[in-house]
Order: structure tokens, then C-alpha cells, then sequence
């Protein structure tokens, strides 16, 4: 033991001589950013491409912290990982919640630390005030309740087309209380019951956490309790990924229609492929830009012409075609990917 | 070993059987990982993590943990262990905050009914493992399922918001500027500091854990003071759902979702013996800390999130096979 204490102690005392002297003197911009979840595929990740692309054009130095907790439901995990980006001496924090009501507190602490947030993924209702708005320079958002009714509408338009005037709809949310997950579904309901002479039939709720292996597991179980589905909404790309594991796994992926969100590019892949039938798509990349660009008007004293909230586009994906034209290459080139 | 003509030499051992004695202390681990590695977040963050307020925020995310941490210990020096914790913080939340919000309960009621609805929920594990006799792992799995499942029916997609003032200032009020919850849980670690090492039921706990049969053969009721502990356990998940829903001002059927590995992550590391028969709290304040230091100052050092998951289940590793061995070699 005596000789372990002594190995311990001589390792940190080079860790420390080490690590003293790879500090940098250089003063960066000092940068959190925090996400629901981190995942280089989807949302966040290509959302940080596209802002360090957009930072890195302008010949900013900046240091970016990164955080996520553990799941997008882990609201007190978030909380803690808030308070300690708010002892970080930040100037800025690139912001993505699952849930904008539970990170409140947290937020609060970071805009009292003086640090400016830019606010994405998450569009702030109209008419809504938030203790921390102060500190907001920039929303980099779309709506999520839009992605839900053009999913929606798609579903029902697609089956009213092969002569189905209803169907048996399976809905898989993301976490329990998501703002996000519940705008996305609530507008899938919407925008299937817009449209004249269709009328879902929801069968059943499962809640996969916008986690693909949550989803693959409520689905699994969901289609030897409900054999009659016809249509299954993943409320998230890997969502509808898992769903459609699920269903290839007991071979029935002919049978139900799988639909997606967000355009992730392996979900978009199997868009193109024919396995999922839609993914309504916003372009992260182009997020990412946005909310760089915010900032990069911050530093230059323009705050007043930022715009409090900027929309992304979104596309309705359901084919290679509307792929290739929608989809920068940089992100997905659907060409290659189909060709390996 | 003292020699009268040598007072000298009689200092260099006495000093030299200090160091032994603190080399056998069962967190001796602990808070030589603690100091170096507050060592080595300081030499490269400096200017922000060797801070009063950086420490603060630190025990103030870890304040849950503690609370949890000393009831994990009870149940674990009797050999036990209990994974429902954070599903019986969820249950907590759901019947308080629902209760709260919808006003059939007095905000003045808000902590005694969180204490209550803990400790039956604890008791229930403690049935289970002692009367029905169902081991405590199997035991806590199944209450870990159930209490989740109850909470997302009882509450579906619903957020409960806009909490008492009572209940928040449980979460974020604080007094000479320390966090209320941070002494609430230091006063818990204190008292059950106190329980397990002074007391003639702390005792019987510790002999339960080293030897059951033993403890039996001597007339200690095992059984009753075994379940006893999953009360403990329970009552304290009730304390920990109200600094957690202070702290979010809110309860949803998510709350304390995955806080049962962490708890005892820092309770094993801390130099509680998984196995039973060793305990120490102030293993488990070092262990809660030094988690929480670690998942503070890898974020303040740029390391990736994934970085401090692969370093925190090493060191459960390591720590484990601590144990072992100094279980191998005897006592001290």
C-alpha cells in the first residue's frame, strides 16, 4: 500500500508539471455548449459543425465547452451541468433543451453569471417572458408543432392515395412532460385530422425518450400487443430508426409505414432506401450557422440588428430526389451513401 | 516500540504508526484521489475551479447524493443494497407535488408527508427482503420497475409547476450564503455518522453485515433492524424528491431517473464494503464529493462527457478491487 501511495503521489505530481505547463497564455472566447443530447449524426451534432464552420470562416479563437447529460430526461442532470457552466466565466453558452419549463433555474444561473445565450431547437411560444430573456441574444429555431402537422399530413394524404381513408396509428413520444415531443405529436394529430376524409385511429402510446433503443423496445412489444398497426410515428429520427429495427427484426416492415423526424443522415438514408416513408428535415448545419452569426454580431456591437428569433426551413423528405436537392452534400451525400 | 533514550527516534515512529493508521482508514483512498485530483483541476483551470463559489456549486449538485448516499449506507453495511432509490424519488414527486399543485395538501405538510411517503415506500422494500425473504438486489429491482411505473400513470405527461415557497427554499435558498440543502444534507451525513459509530443500533447493523448468523446467535433482531434500514433508506428519498423539486422548481414523472448507480458508485468508492460489515459516512461525503468534483472539473477542463463516464465506472472498478484486497489481507 505504502508503495502505491508513493507511485500515486509521484504520477500526480507529473500530471500536475504536465498539465501546468500546457496552459495556454492566449485569451479565447470562452464558449459552453449544451444540448439535451450529443450525438455527431444528428441534430447537435451537425448544429456545432455548422457554428464552429461559421466561427472558424470568421477567424474567431474561441474554447468550447461541451455538456450533455446522460438522457434528455435527466432535467437535474442538466441543472447541475447549468450551474457549472455558470462558474466557467463564459461569454457566450449555445443552449438546446428538451425542456425549456425545467431548465429555467439553471438558465437563470448562467445569465447571472453574465454569460449571453443563444437559444436552439427550441422555439419560445408567443407572448411567453422568461426571467433569463435578458441574457438570450438569439432563438436559432423551428417549429416543432409544424414538423408534427407536415408529418401528419403526409401520413394521411400518402394512405388516402393507395384508396385508405383511416389507419391504425402507433405513436412513439419522446420523454414524459417534452415540450418538444409533445408539439411534434400533437401536431402529427393535427395535421393527419386536417385532411378531409382520413381519420386516424391511435392504438397506442409508447414513450421511447428519443432514445432508438427505447423505441425499438416499445415497438417490439407494441406489435405483439397491437398486430393491426399500420402506422408507426417515431417522434425523433433515432426513434423511428429503432421502430423501424423493430419492425424488420419481425418482418413486417412491408406491412407498417414508419415515419420519422428531424432528417438525421442515417434516417434520411433510409428514406431513400424506402424503409422509412418520411422524415420532415430542418438543416442543422445551417442552425448552427445561424446562431454563430448572432454571435458574431454580438462581438461586433451590433446586437440591436440581431433577429430575436430565426426559423429554419423545413422540408418534407420522402424520396432520393427530394433529398439530393435539399440536403447539403457536406451533411449526406445520398449518392455515395446508396451506392456502398 | 518507545525508547526512552531516543525521543527523536520515538517521534519518527510515532509518526511513521500516524501514517499507517491513516493508510488503514477506509477512505484513506478517497481523499488521496480528492487531493490530487483537486490538484490537478486547479493547475489547469486555475482561475475558475479553485473558487469558493465553484465549491459551493459543487456540494450544492451533490447535496441529493449525500442524502441518498447515507441511507444507501445503512442498507449496505447490512449487506444489503437498494436500487429503487430514484424511482421512490419519483413517487415522492408525483404524490407531494401533485398534491402541492392541486392544493388537497398543505404546503406546511410538504416535508413530513415526503418523510412519510419515503418510508413506506422503504418499508415495502424492507418487507419484501426480510419477511418474504427475497434477496435485497432482486427486491429493489422489482420496486425500481413498480415506483417508476406508478409515478409516470399517476402522472403521465404532466409537469407539476410552480411549487410552494417552502419547497423551493429547500432546493435554492441559502443561509450565510451556503445552500440550504447543502447543510440539510451535511446535517443527515452528521446524524448517520452518529447512528452507524455511537450507538448500540449501529452496532447491530455492522454485525448484521459481518456476520448474520453471528449477529443472530446474540439476540439481535436481524430482521427487524435489517428492514429498519430500508426505512432509513426510503425517509431519506423523501428528503432528497424535496431538495430535487426545490431545486427544479417542478416534479415530473422523470424525476431522479438514473441517480441510484451515482449514489452508489460514491457510497463503494467512498469505502462502504459492498459486501456488508464496513461502513463509513465520512467515506461517502468524500465519495459524493468526489464524484461531483470530477464531473465539475472535467467539464471545466474541455474533456468530453463520455470522458467522465469512462473515468467514473474505473474508478468503481478500482475502488471495488480495493476492497477485495484489503478484505484478503485482514482487517486494518
Amino acid at each position: 500500500m505504502r508503495q502505491l501511495f508513493r507511485r500515486l503521489l509521484v504520477a500526480a505530481a507529473l500530471t500536475t508539471a504536465a498539465a501546468t505547463a500546457a496552459v495556454a497564455q492566449d485569451k479565447p472566447l470562452r464558449i459552453g455548449f449544451v444540448s439535451h443530447q450529443h450525438d455527431i449524426t444528428d441534430l447537435f451534432g451537425q448544429l456545432e459543425i455548422g457554428f464552429r464552420e461559421a466561427l472558424d470562416a470568421k477567424g474567431i479563437k474561441y474554447e468550447l465547452f461541451q455538456a450533455a447529460p446522460t438522457a434528455s430526461n435527466r432535467h437535474d442532470e442538466m441543472l447541475n451541468i447549468l450551474e457549472n457552466m455558470a462558474n466557467l466565466n463564459l461569454d457566450y453558452m449555445v443552449f438546446g433543451p428538451s425542456s425549456l419549463e425545467q431548465n429555467t433555474p439553471g438558465l437563470v444561473t448562467v445569465a447571472g453569471a453574465g454569460t449571453k445565450i443563444l437559444m436552439v431547437d427550441y422555439e419560445p411560444k408567443e407572448g411567453s417572458s422568461f426571467p433569463f430573456e435578458d441574457a438570450v441574444l438569439n432563438w436559432s429555431v423551428y417549429n416543432h408543432g409544424q414538423m408534427g402537422e407536415a408529418t401528419g399530413r403526409w401520413i394521411a394524404e400518402h394512405l388516402k392515395s393507395q384508396g385508405k381513408d383511416s389507419a391504425d396509428v402507433i405513436m412513439i413520444w419522446g420523454p414524459i412532460a417534452s415540450e418538444i415531443s409533445q408539439d411534434r405529436g400533437n401536431g402529427v394529430l393535427k395535421g393527419m385530422e386536417e385532411v378531409d376524409g382520413f381519420t386516424p385511429n391511435i392504438i397506442y402510446d409508447g414513450y421511447g425518450d428519443f432514445q432508438r433503443e427505447k423505441a425499438y423496445a416499445e415497438v417490439e412489444r407494441a406489435l405483439i400487443a397491437y398486430p393491426s398497426v399500420e402506422v408507426i410515428v417515431g417522434m425523433n429520427s433515432v426513434m423511428a430508426l429503432g421502430s423501424m429495427s423493430a419492425l424488420e427484426a419481425d418482418g413486417k416492415l412491408d406491412d407498417v409505414l414508419v415515419t420519422g423526424m428531424g432528417g438525421q443522415p442515417d434516417e434520411l438514408e433510409m428514406v431513400a432506401r424506402g424503409k422509412i416513408g418520411v422524415a420532415v428535415s430542418r438543416d442543422p448545419r445551417n442552425m448552427g450557422e445561424n446562431t454563430a452569426n448572432a454571435l458574431i454580431m454580438h462581438l461586433e456591437g451590433r446586437e440591436a440588428e440581431i433577429p430575436r428569433v430565426l426559423y429554419t426551413a423545413l422540408r418534407t423528405l420522402d424520396s432520393v430526389d427530394s433529398i439530393r436537392k435539399w440536403v447539403p452534400k457536406a451533411m449526406l451525400d445520398i449518392d455515395a451513401k446508396l451506392a456502398e | 516500540m518507545n525508547d526512552p533514550a531516543s525521543p527523536a527516534r520515538n517521534r519518527i515512529h510515532g509518526a511513521g504508526g500516524a501514517f499507517e493508521r491513516a493508510l488503514g482508514l477506509p477512505f484513506f483512498n478517497v481523499a488521496v484521489a480528492i487531493v490530487i485530483l483537486y490538484a490537478v483541476f486547479t493547475a489547469i483551470t486555475g482561475e475558475t475551479f479553485n473558487t469558493v463559489n465553484n465549491q459551493i456549486t459543487i456540494m450544492r449538485a451533490a447535496a441529493v447524493f449525500l442524502i441518498l448516499g447515507v441511507g444507501q449506507t445503512f442498507a449496505m453495511t447490512t449487506g444489503g443494497i437498494d436500487i429503487s432509490t430514484g424511482s421512490m424519488i419519483g413517487v415522492v414527486g408525483a404524490i407531494v407535488g401533485s398534491g402541492l399543485e392541486l392544493g388537497w395538501m398543505d404546503p406546511i405538510y410538504a416535508i413530513p408527508s415526503a418523510i412519510l411517503v419515503g418510508a413506506v415506500l422503504g418499508a415495502f422494500n424492507g418487507f419484501n427482503i426480510t419477511v418474504l425473504g427475497v434477496p435485497p438486489l432482486l427486491a429493489t429491482l422489482g420496486t425500481f420497475v413498480a415506483y417508476r411505473g406508478f409515478t409516470q400513470y399517476y402522472m403521465g405527461v404532466n409537469l407539476v409547476t410552480g411549487l410552494p415557497d417552502v419547497v423551493v427554499a429547500v432546493g435554492r435558498a441559502t443561509v450565510l450564503g451556503l445552500p440550504i440543502s447543502v447543510i440539510v444534507a451535511l446535517a443527515i451525513a452528521a446524524l448517520g455518522w452518529f447512528v452507524l459509530n455511537r450507538t448500540l443500533y449501529g452496532r447491530y447493523i455492522t454485525a448484521i453485515g459481518s456476520n448474520p448468523s453471528a449477529a443472530e446467535a446474540t439476540r439481535i433482531n436481524v430482521k427487524a433492524i435489517t428492514a429498519s434500514t430500508y426505512v432509513i433508506q426510503g425517509a431519506l428519498a423523501g428528503v432528497a424528491a424535496l431538495v430535487l423539486m426545490g431545486r427544479l422548481d417542478s416534479a415530473s414523472a422523470a424525476m431522479g431517473e438514473g441517480v441510484e448507480l451515482h449514489v452508489i458508485a460514491a457510497v463503494v468508492l467512498g469505502g462502504t464494503y459492498l459486501f456488508g460489515g464496513r461502513s463509513t459516512m465520512i467515506g461517502t461525503l468524500l465519495g459524493v464529493y468526489l464524484i461531483g468534483m470530477l464531473e465539475n472539473g472535467l467539464i471545466q477542463t474541455g474533456a468530453g462527457f463520455f470522458v467522465q463516464r469512462i473515468i467514473l465506472g474505473l474508478l468503481i472498478i478500482a475502488a471495488v478491487a480495493l476492497q477485495l484486497q484489503q478484505r484478503r489481507s485482514g482487517p486494518g
